[in-house]
């Protein structure tokens, strides 16, 4: 049969085409891919699917390229992300696009599959299909979990002991599972390095096995078709894949598009600033699409804990699952649903709800830390970078003065680093107003020398005071 | 389907047209970005601005007449988001009370020239180019030029060089960072 799908060309270009085709079938993939018969005619609803496979192109291309920058371990991770944000052109649009990338797939996970749960499209042996999908479903989460640890910063490694720990939760195996997880008892490079090779490696392996096979048992299954006609009506409005639905998959996923390059350019990714398991100031909150998850975990003290984090989370995903198999009444029509209706509207809005009272407890409890830690975040990413410098000039810097250790470093760090309660002294030296001469006067008189949240230091002798100066213009 | 109307065919040609063009679209507007981000940083230079880096390499009476001696010295390179130390080695001869300073990469392509007594020769193993002992390249040495010289100055009894890196293969020297 001629398809209207394959193109037709003349001349040169026909023959070229035509030697090509014989060799390689490309007639027969496009027919069999472009082809399709869709009962009931293209529908911009049937755009959730694609357009969840161009966000995963798209997270697959702008992943690719970050990892060209990336590195995994605890030592670099941070700062190769800050270098990506600050220094490499584009660098803060691509991760941008793939840190917004990474909630539009979710979006759309929910999308597509609220919308087959609407069409009852997973009716009429399409139990493969449905079970492919919500395996790609976990696999979509595994992955905003896996990456959500990959920057190092503040909320990546809080937010990443609160999933481990709530995997130690499991009976009898939990601990063994966190060790294995993190690779030991702490978390570093190993862990880095692990959640890396799941990110990068095993995940998008499965996902695409998963969306290949997902696609064949679609086709072999065919398009449901819409929930209010008959087969034969449906039948009567079959409309072609191509043009019709290539097109209002191409517009919803320009939609898309459009819409994170926008978010890419106008708001910068956060990064905050590299992971210090000492803070304890830090409130540590999951990517927006779990809050849901971490109120639920509230209403569960104590040893009842499991039933928040793993019991009731996993009841329901065991319910989505197997939904073709609980399910088995034929009918489609939504209206005629009303168990499996009901039940869906009740889980989004038991979603709604607890989304909403984990803002509201966080607006009433912890708004000023929260809006602390936005501001800390935003402040990190406007200052200049900074190599870090491993030179040897840099490990010939001398210990600290004793008079340092005792009245300094417990706000600026031993090293001058910087503290929770007092800025880094490192590259100090570099900026107005901070010569040898000035850094001793400050320490005598803080507030004459524009540092008046710090303490005069009395106590500090004036010989003193010169030697911790002297020093402090040797940090770089 | 054969038997499409021109007002279907026209719908069909519009949507067919008009995904290629949205595709199209897309691509080129993240080839940019892309090709730009995977180039990073590599075309930049350093801005070192106009100031020589003096690099010590020891007592200027230290060195023997005529003789080749191997000097390592430590620079300071730019690594990405990382400032560290690397170990280049200088060929210092002494020639009365001038100096050659070689810097002992093959002009070739960028192999490093040892010194060998025996043959009284600077000796790529690479692609066997040799050199005399004031730098010159020997006959059916693979290298178009001879060994590069660094700029050296006596300061306070100290030979001082300035580090450079120049360009492979050229029959003439020429600064490449």
């Amino acid at each position: 049969m001629a398809s209207p799908a394959i193109p037709q060309f003349n001349g040169t270009l026909g023959k070229i085409y035509d030697w090509v085709d014989e060799r390689a079938g490309i007639s027969e993939i496009m027919h069999e891919l472009l082809d399709e018969p869709i009962p009931g005619g293209t529908k911009y609803a049937y755009a959730f699917g694609s357009a969840l496979l161009f966000i995963f192109a798209l997270q697959s291309i702008t992943g690719v390229f970050l990892a060209m920058y990336y590195v995994p371990s605890a030592e670099d991770a941070h700062k190769s992300v800050e270098y990506i944000m600050k220094e490499v052109p584009f660098g803060a649009f691509m991760r941008g696009m793939h840190h917004y990338g990474s909630s539009a797939m979710v979006i759309m996970v929910v999308l597509h599959i609220l919308q087959i749960v609407i069409w009852g499209a997973y009716k009429q042996k399409r139990e493969l299909l449905w079970l492919v999908g919500a395996g790609l479903f976990q696999l979509v989460l595994a992955f905003s979990l896996s990456g959500y640890l990959l920057p190092w910063d503040m909320k990546a490694y809080y937010g990443t002991v609160v999933t481990v720990g709530i995997a130690s939760e499991v009976p009898i195996f939990g601990d063994m599972i966190k060790r294995i997880i993190i690779g030991g008892t702490e978390m570093g490079t190993i862990t880095i390095s692990r959640f890396f090779m799941v990110h990068v490696f095993l995940l998008p392996a499965l996902t695409a096995g998963g969306i290949a096979a997902h696609l064949y048992l679609f086709r072999k299954a065919q398009p449901a078709g819409p929930f209010n006609m008959t087969e034969q009506e449906a039948m009567f409005k079959v409309e072609p894949f191509w043009p019709g639905q290539v097109f209002k998959d191409a517009v919803f996923s320009l939609v898309v598009f459009a819409i994170l390059a926008y978010l890419s350019f106008a708001t910068l990714a956060p990064l905050e600033p590299k992971a210090d398991p000492s803070q304890t100031q830090y409130v540590a909150r999951p990517e927006w699409y779990f809050l849901f998850l971490f109120q639920l975990l509230k209403y569960f003290p104590g040893s009842t804990a499991i039933i928040g984090s793993l019991i009731i989370p996993g009841i329901v995903m065991a319910i989505i699952t197997f939904l073709p198999f609980l399910d088995r009444n034929p009918e489609r029509h939504p209206l005629k649903r009303p168990f499996v209706m009901l039940g869906t509207l009740a889980l989004l809005v038991a979603i709604g709800a607890l989304h909403l009272l984990a803002k509201q407890d966080d607006n009433q409890n912890f708004a000023a830390q929260l809006k602390a830690q936005e501001e800390e975040g935003a402040r990190f990413l406007k200052e200049p970078f900074e190599p870090k410098d491993t030179s040897q000039k840099s490990l010939a810097v001398a210990p600290p003065p004793e008079a340092f250790v005792k009245n300094c470093a417990v706000c600026h760090g031993e090293n001058g680093a910087g503290g929770p309660a007092g800025p880094k002294l490192v590259g100090i030296a570099k900026k107005p107003g901070r010569s040898k001469e000035e850094i001793a006067g400050l320490i005598e008189n803080p507030s004459a020398y524009d540092a008046s949240k710090m303490p005069p230091m009395p106590q500090v002798s004036a010989a003193e005071r010169a030697a911790i100066a002297e020093w402090i213009h040797t940090l770089k | 389907m054969s038997d499409l109307s021109e007002v279907d065919k026209t719908k069909r040609l519009f949507m067919g047209l008009g995904s290629i063009v949205i595709g199209a679209g897309i691509g080129g507007a993240l080839a940019y970005p892309i090709f730009q981000f995977a180039v990073g940083n590599a075309l930049k230079t350093a801005d070192d601005g106009d100031s020589k880096d003096w690099i010590d390499l020891g007592s200027a009476s230290e060195f023997e007449e005529g003789k080749p001696t191997a000097k390592k010295i430590t620079i300071e390179i730019r690594d990405g988001w990382v400032k560290s130390s690397s170990d280049e080695t200088i060929w210092v001869v002494k020639k009365g009370n001038e100096f050659l300073t070689f810097t002992a990469t093959c002009p070739h392509l960028g192999c490093k020239v040892n010194w060998v007594p025996e043959r009284s020769e600077y000796f790529c193993p690479c692609h066997n180019s040799a050199f005399e002992v004031t730098g010159e390249k020997k006959p059916g040495a693979a290298s178009a030029r001879g060994l590069d010289t660094l700029e050296y100055r006596v300061s306070d009894g100290k030979l001082q060089v300035v580090f450079q890196k120049f360009k492979n293969l050229l029959p003439t020297k020429e600064v490449f960072s």
